[in-house]
């Protein structure tokens, strides 16, 4: 054995060399003096390579393959030259086999024994080396990283005492107290611990990682913590004040407790700045949305392709409502916003303005205001349908804006394969509304002019659409038509118009676009002293795309925007002035535009005229250049259901001699004539055609001081209103609200033999009362004497005139008589059961500078 | 293979924080290497000026210790200095030769069993703290240091920890409803008017936070399962439509990939769960799922990248009529780092990706935002509050494409950029206890006149930490 002094020099002499941190460069290490004992209980021996055994004291340098031996007191700690220290409890025997420490590289390496006992390493060096700390033990080799491990192998529990059964109480462990990861391999078999209060315990020869009970470090700290009376070789034993005094508890104990909780991980986005934020989003954007006119419903967004419609400029000929003509003037675009809000239209150029967006839903009217528009403000009426109708109706009181959007019909043609009559009610004009006294609209009409008229006792139709799946021409699937009449007032105040537009539902485009195309025609005579006005222009349905689409809407055809021809840049609805007033030779040209809202459909009256010819009376006021005749003649009409359409001619009595003088008027097919049933039937005229209206279609009050619209109890026969603006080579021939009756004109051999009849019923015609011209109806009453073949017709109440004559009938239906100035010629019609159950015909009176024809029809008493 | 596909799963992980370590490495102040050096299992407790001589101190008392392990003063001087360096390990070797010498020294013990326990040892502290009250007789302040630790370890008891704070406090904002600068709007090209309750307005709120954070051990080695809450309410004094109450859940476990033969990593999958009420009423609920890669290579670094998902749902109510087209599914990715350069500074930065799909395309965005951080502790200038008060200083810059266009706006998407900066003191003024005053800054620039805003706002509030 070497002197103690010698060893603790050649260790000192080592460890000089070998400092922890040393960083000086310095060839490696592999001194045979491995450590110094730090600490050391007695009973505690060295066994050396050669066999020598000692006492351990505390200083002694250890070397390589140097075992070291504890007693049941004993207890050693064993410092090594990087830092690393192994404590060894009692009857425990560790030899430290190999150590090789570079400082310079900073690694050391250090392999031991353990082959009995327990002991606690705490890793200097060795630990943060790769491989760099190995404890061989017989439950196997510890490989340690970066750790204080305890390792017990079975002893103490012995130690404790708490063994039972001659077994340890603590069963053979390796405990991971701290660092990064342990080892154990035994027999092939690794196990790992990579977290610090787990261990590796060896039961059985079976190992298994579990979390290290608590029992395991409360023992093993007791044992390493040395014992009463025991100094660990030290000469002066610390005491509290030197402890406090040392300055160790300044960084540590004396610090702020540490959290020692994981460290959370950074969020970098707090959730309630994310929510807050969404929050103030959605209230500001809320706030723009009312501000822009939305409501607080909760709507879906959609976007709809529009046509947006504005007024064509004057110099274009526009104004007073006429509409497009123009790229500038007749644009598409969309519709985008939420329903219940306001939404945006961008038009072709850019250009934009903002409308309500409405949901589908059933027809319905919403007021709009406030759409501003190139400079100026637009209100009017929203019409929302179903299938993304909408008509936004505006104006600037001066000028119309219309959107339009809507689905088009798909299948136009299945839609009207039925003979039905569709009833359209149709709303008013924005720019210039004209409605009857019971509110209908009454469209196609120059409000300006009819301004001061009382309409009370106007009517107007629905826009009345029949399909006529059989017409001979297949690119009209229907007809349709619509007509009003007002006659305000009597005699010299009196004011009068009517308005009759007949047309098809036609192709209009290209791969079946339909679209409703139809002729204006109508007259007025809005001051009895003054002349008249015949009425033309072309009325057209309004696609939501432009020209060339289908402008009817809706899978039902639910829905039509009715407005002056779009196609056709000079297109207006035209008022001339006829050439019998102080306006003659003007015209006024404008427009009017109505959405069209199917409300009703029904199944046609009868058509029992289908492939007939009728005959009846007409009269008319006739006006040629300035100078108005009254007349009185003939008429017939034809119908013809397949086509839904009728002619008619009207003509006067003969006075010359020459029929081809005698045919005042007459319409066709070509005049837009429209044959719904025997009730209902209209022609617009245009092209030198009259316009004719059956009476049915324009129930006006007239008779008995305005309570009936009733010419007689006399539904077997029809009357009704007819009129002309022609142009021929004499100027022009006009004729404003003429009349007309038919009915199945009794066979002469049908006629009673015997007997008598008297027959009551109304007149109606016009009057030329000096410089008026006016509308009087007047009380019929007729007797007749059937075997004399002759009888009376009288006409009383009729514009203050009474008037009348005897007729005669020798040779047929037909009775005729002349009575002074009062002609009178008229027929026994039938009713459809019995001969001569009404009476027909026409006359002409006169008294002074008064004069009137007219026509009558009464029923047999 | 497995050797092979452990590797291949480190590779896969070293690749992908990579970067992020490059970044913040990149921002760092010149003692990384010092900092991180791996020889430390802690943060020192000394400042980077006085380390080198600290460390020189230490060698040379090493040295002495070698040569007379019985010097008690070098003993002790050298466990003071590998405590204060951050060698817990070197102080513990030292501290338990001592308490070889003197069995049973409470001073001593409490030394250890705080070593154990800023090691995260608990259990061995435990034993520490246990010997040193078992003691005969046992100074005053040591018996009541250990009774705080032991309390702490409680905390920890069952294989638990739970932490949270409270924070209550009120913030003034000059635009607290974040509205435009003028009254006046353009939507779909024509003007409008805001209502005077969407026109900026300040305000002053009172809020409330609270947070906890809640581990459980679970059986198996390297899992353990986080739980943690988080909640908010602030009230306006006028803005009563503003008034906010929120409470965010997240938990699942979080498995160490050292499991995998990957250190330092973690692998947190977490369920979240989140609701709010706006004024009153529903407002919003969110479910949603997430994963965290997280990094924590030396004790300075963190890294991490995290991927979430989310259902949120948003509730109509009378003044908010049209929440609900805001519903919609968000993916969020985020990459971020938290380095500590020196002890009293820390830098954080943050990538963080959105792509938010609502049912109504005009609600939604991709978002990419940026948030940087740092903070710096110094000594108090006030003797009557000695801890280290913290100014900090963050800033976030965001920027949010919308897929379409609002029609109620017009026909372009929304394009919406902000910044925010914020500055913090903070000012403990008992161990759990710290006022805070913040004075912050934001704007939002965008192509929306809705959406274009600045908010200047000061809060203060005290914060209680347990």
């Amino acid at each position: 054995m070497r002197p103690i002094a010698d060893r603790v020099l050649a260790a000192g002499l080592a460890f000089a060399l070998a400092g922890p941190m040393m960083t000086a460069s310095l060839p490696v290490l592999a001194a045979t003096q491995v450590g110094v004992t730090s600490a050391v209980n007695p009973e505690a021996i060295s066994h050396g390579a050669d066999g020598a055994t000692r006492t351990i004291t505390l200083g002694e340098a250890v070397i390589h393959n140097e075992e070291i031996s504890t007693g049941d007191g004993g207890l050693v700690q064993i410092l090594l030259a990087d830092g690393t220290t192994f404590t060894v409890g009692p009857r425990s025997r560790l030899t430290i086999d190999s150590y090789v420490y570079d400082p310079d590289a900073g690694t050391a390496r250090v392999t031991a024994s353990l082959s009995k006992g327990f002991m606690r390493f705490i890793g200097g060096r060795t630990s943060k080396t790769e491989g760099g700390a190995t404890i061989r033990t017989p439950i196997g080799t510890a490989g340690i990283r970066g750790a204080v491990v305890d390792i017990d192998l079975g002893r103490l529990g012995a130690n404790n005492g708490r063994g039972e059964g001659g077994r340890a109480g603590t069963p053979p462990h390796v405990s991971l107290i701290f660092g990064a990861e342990v080892t154990l391999e035994a027999r092939g078999v690794r196990n790992r611990l990579f977290q610090a209060g787990y261990s590796i315990v060896v039961d059985g020869g079976r190992h298994k990682v579990m979390r290290t009970p608590p029992a395991f470090l409360r023992a093993m700290q007791t044992y390493l913590a040395g014992r009463p009376g025991a100094r660990g070789g030290a000469p002066v034993a610390p005491r509290d004040a030197m402890v406090q005094a040392s300055g160790v508890d300044r960084h540590n104990s004396q610090s702020p407790l540490p959290a020692n909780v994981p460290v959370p991980q950074p969020r970098p986005e707090p959730p309630r700045e994310r929510v807050a934020e969404t929050s103030r989003i959605e209230g500001i954007e809320q706030a723009a949305r009312e501000a822009s006119g939305g409501g607080a419903s909760t709507g879906q967004a959609r976007t709809d392709a529009v046509r947006v419609l504005t007024s064509r400029a004057p110099g274009d000929g526009g104004g007073n409502g006429i509409l497009g003509g123009s790229a500038e003037t007749d644009r598409t675009g969309a519709l985008s916003g939420i329903e219940g809000k306001s939404g945006a239209v961008t038009v072709a150029g850019g250009e934009t303005l903002s409308l309500p967006v409405y949901a589908d839903g059933a027809f319905s009217a919403h007021a709009v205001s406030g759409v501003a528009y190139g400079g100026a403000s637009y209100s009017g009426t929203a019409y929302v349908g179903q299938e993304g109708f909408r008509a936004y109706m505006l104006s600037d009181g001066a000028n119309p804006l219309h959107v339009i959007s809507g689905k088009p019909t798909a299948d136009v043609a299945s839609l009207f394969s039925s003979r039905q009559i569709r009833h359209y009610s149709l709303s008013a004009d924005v720019l210039a509304p004209v409605l009857a006294g019971d509110g209908a609209t009454i469209p196609f009409a120059y409000g300006p002019a009819l301004s001061g008229i009382d309409m009370s006792g106007a009517v107007s139709s629905d826009l009345l659409v029949a399909g006529t799946p059989d017409n001979v021409n297949p690119d009209i699937l229907a007809k349709a038509l619509q007509v009003s009449l007002v006659i305000a007032g009597t005699g010299a105040s009196q004011s009068s118009a009517i308005g009759v537009t007949t047309g098809n539902i036609q192709r209009v485009g290209e791969g079946g676009a339909y679209g409703l195309r139809a002729s204006r025609g109508g007259s007025e005579r809005l001051d009895a002293g003054d002349g008249t006005a015949s009425y033309s222009g072309a009325v057209t349905s309004a696609s939501s795309a432009g020209s060339g689409a289908t402008s009817i809407f809706g899978s039902n055809g639910q829905n039509m925007v009715l407005t002056n021809d779009l196609d056709d840049a000079d297109a207006a609805f035209t008022n001339t002035y006829n050439p019998d007033g102080s306006l003659a030779g003007t015209t006024v040209d404008f427009a009017t535009a109505h959405v069209a809202n199917l409300v009703s459909t029904e199944t046609a009256g009868a058509k029992s005229y289908d492939g007939r010819t009728l005959t009846g009376y007409s009269s008319a006021a006739v006006s040629v250049l300035g100078t108005t005749v009254v007349k009185a003649g003939t008429t017939t009409m034809a119908f013809d259901a397949a086509n839904g359409t009728f002619s008619a001619t009207f003509f006067q009595f003969d006075t010359d001699g020459n029929p081809y003088n005698d045919e005042l008027g007459f319409t066709d097919s070509y005049g837009g004539a429209v044959y719904l049933d025997d009730d209902r039937f209209a022609s617009s005229g245009g092209r030198n055609r009259a316009y004719v209206v059956s009476a049915d279609l324009t129930p006006a009050k007239i008779f008995d001081g305005g309570t009936s619209a009733a010419i007689c109890t006399c539904s077997y026969l029809k009357w009704g209103w007819w009129g002309k603006a022609e142009s021929g080579e004499g100027g022009t021939s006009s004729v404003h609200l003429g009349n007309w009756v038919i009915g199945d004109v009794t066979d002469n051999l049908e006629m009673p033999s015997s007997g008598t009849a008297t027959y009551t019923g109304h007149a109606v015609g016009t009057v030329v009362n000096g410089s008026s011209q006016y509308i009087a109806t007047g009380a019929l009453s007729a007797s007749m004497d059937f075997a004399a073949r002759a009888g009376n017709v009288s006409v009383s109440d009729f514009d203050g005139h009474a008037f009348g004559s005897d007729v005669s009938f020798a040779g047929s239906s037909t009775f005729a008589g002349t009575s002074g100035a009062t002609s009178i010629t008229g027929s026994f019609v039938n009713d459809g059961a019995s001969p001569a159950q009404g009476v027909i015909g026409s006359f002409t009176t006169s008294e002074g500078s008064w004069s009137a024809s007219g026509i009558f029809a009464g029923d047999r008493n | 293979m497995p050797l092979k596909m452990n590797c291949a799963v480190r590779r896969i992980f070293s690749f992908g924080l990579a970067a992020l370590v490059i970044v913040v490495a990149g921002t760092g102040a010149p003692e990384l290497s010092l900092a991180a050096s791996p020889q430390y299992n802690h943060p020192p407790r000394a400042s980077a000026a006085e380390r080198p001589r600290l460390e020189d101190r230490r060698r040379a008392l090493f040295k002495r210790m070698m040569e007379n392990p019985a010097d008690l003063d070098v003993a002790f001087e050298y466990a003071a200095l590998s405590s204060q360096l951050g060698d817990l390990e070197g102080a513990i070797a030292t501290l338990e030769r001592m308490l070889i010498f003197a069995p049973g020294l409470p001073r001593l013990q409490l030394e250890l069993g705080v070593l154990y326990f800023r090691l995260g040892a608990y259990e061995s502290a435990r034993g520490y703290f246990d010997a040193a009250l078992a003691a005969p007789a046992v100074p005053e302040e040591v018996r009541h240091k250990v009774e705080t630790y032991l309390a702490a370890i409680d905390r920890r008891s069952s294989g638990s920890a739970v932490a949270g704070s409270i924070t209550v406090g009120t913030r003034y904002q000059s635009n607290a409803n974040s509205a435009p600068a003028s009254s006046l709007v353009t939507l779909r090209g024509l003007t409008y008017e805001l209502s005077d309750d969407a026109t900026r307005a300040a305000d002053v709120n009172g809020f409330a936070s609270g947070e906890i954070r809640s581990i459980f051990d679970l059986p198996a080695q390297g899992i353990i399962f986080k739980a943690s809450a988080q909640a908010h309410a602030e009230t306006y004094a006028d803005l009563g439509h503003l008034n906010l109450g929120l409470i965010e859940v997240t938990a699942g476990p979080s498995i160490d990939l050292n499991r995998f033969g990957v250190r330092g990593y973690t692998l947190d999958v977490y369920g979240i769960g989140a609701g709010a009420m706006l004024s009153g009423d529903p407002f919003l609920a969110s479910f949603g799922a997430g994963l965290l890669l997280g990094s924590r290579q030396t004790p300075d670094l963190y890294a991490g990248l995290r991927a979430e998902y989310r259902r949120e749902t948003y509730f109509n109510s009378g003044s908010n009529p049209l929440l609900d087209e805001k519903t919609g599914d968000r993916l969020q990715l985020q990459a971020l780092a938290s380095y500590r350069a020196a002890p009293s500074v820390n830098v954080s930065l943050a990538g963080i990706a959105d792509r938010y799909m609502a049912e109504t395309g005009y609600n939604s965005y991709w978002q990419a935002a940026v948030v940087a951080g740092i903070s710096l502790d110094y000594a108090s200038p006030l003797e009557a509050l000695p801890h280290d008060w913290t100014v900090s200083l963050s800033s976030r810059l965001s920027h949010r494409l919308y897929d379409e266009a609002d029609p109620m706006f017009g026909s372009d998407e929304q394009v919406t950029t902000k910044w925010a900066f914020d500055v913090t003191q903070t000012v403990p003024l008992k161990p759990d206890l710290t006022a805070l005053v913040q004075a912050g800054y934001e704007h939002s620039w965008s192509n929306y006149d809705t959406s274009e805003f600045g908010n200047l706002s000061v809060r203060v509030a005290l914060k209680k930490v347990f």
